[in-house]
């Protein structure tokens, strides 16, 4: 399966879904070249967002990644109103839907510290360059830091 | 700003000893800021659909030998 990220974001801001594109895929945004086979993004964790990003999934066939048997995320589970994170798989790959990250926080932390970002046809919050290395330091895992290399360098190309 | 000669590229002094610790091919810092930022996330995910693939690959042939 090859994963179309781009197609989940897309689904996702039409459906007006709050979020914002953390991660790997923000970090290529930025400029940064490490392959990275997840999306992540970070979520509003109220109901009436679930039940607009379930709404939105549905094409993709999402189910919950570490459940077995395999279970759907849809409307009647997204109504349920106690997820913290939720980890799926779907048709377009893997979508990790987060309720805060490390070194920034909830949604509306990285909401503060993200710019409008236009992929072409649509548009989505993506965490700002600075903010992403701060929440990639914040993990320390090797990639992690191979990303911040990357992100700072990719900054100095764009005089930041 | 102080630059110094990194892999062809202009960095600070800082960045170029970032480059060298982290091993980092600089020109493809360079060539992914050049493309729109849509292909950037689409490029990447060219690339890890080809990891991937030959990950895939390589189980099969271990599995098969």
């Amino acid at each position: 399966m090859n994963p179309n990220f781009i197609r989940i974001l897309e689904a996702i801001t039409a459906h007006d879904v709050e979020c914002v594109l953390v991660g790997g895929i923000a970090a290529n945004f930025h400029g940064s070249a490490v392959a990275t086979y997840d999306c992540d993004v970070v979520v509003a964790l109220d109901s009436d967002n679930l039940l607009k990003l379930a709404k939105a999934l549905t094409p993709f066939s999402p189910t919950f990644r570490h459940k077995l048997p395999p279970q759907s995320f849809d409307e009647t589970m997204a109504a349920r109103g106690d997820w913290k994170n939720i980890y799926l798989d779907t048709s377009a790959g893997v979508l990790d839907c987060l309720g805060d990250i490390k070194g920034l926080g909830d949604f509306a932390a990285c909401e503060a510290r993200s710019l409008e970002a236009d992929l072409g046809g649509f548009t989505i919050r993506v965490l700002t360059r600075e903010a992403l290395i701060v929440a990639k330091k914040a993990m320390g895992r090797p990639k992690d830091l191979q990303t911040v290399a990357q992100l700072e360098i990719g900054g100095e190309f764009e005089g930041e | 700003m102080e630059t110094v000669d990194c892999q062809g590229f202009q960095l600070s002094p800082y960045a170029a000893e970032l480059a060298e610790r982290e091993g980092i091919d600089v020109g493809l810092i360079k060539r992914m800021l050049e493309m729109s930022p849509r292909e950037r996330i689409e490029h990447s995910q060219e690339v890890a659909s080809a990891i991937l693939r030959i990950r895939e690959a390589g189980k099969r042939f271990r599995n098969e030998s």
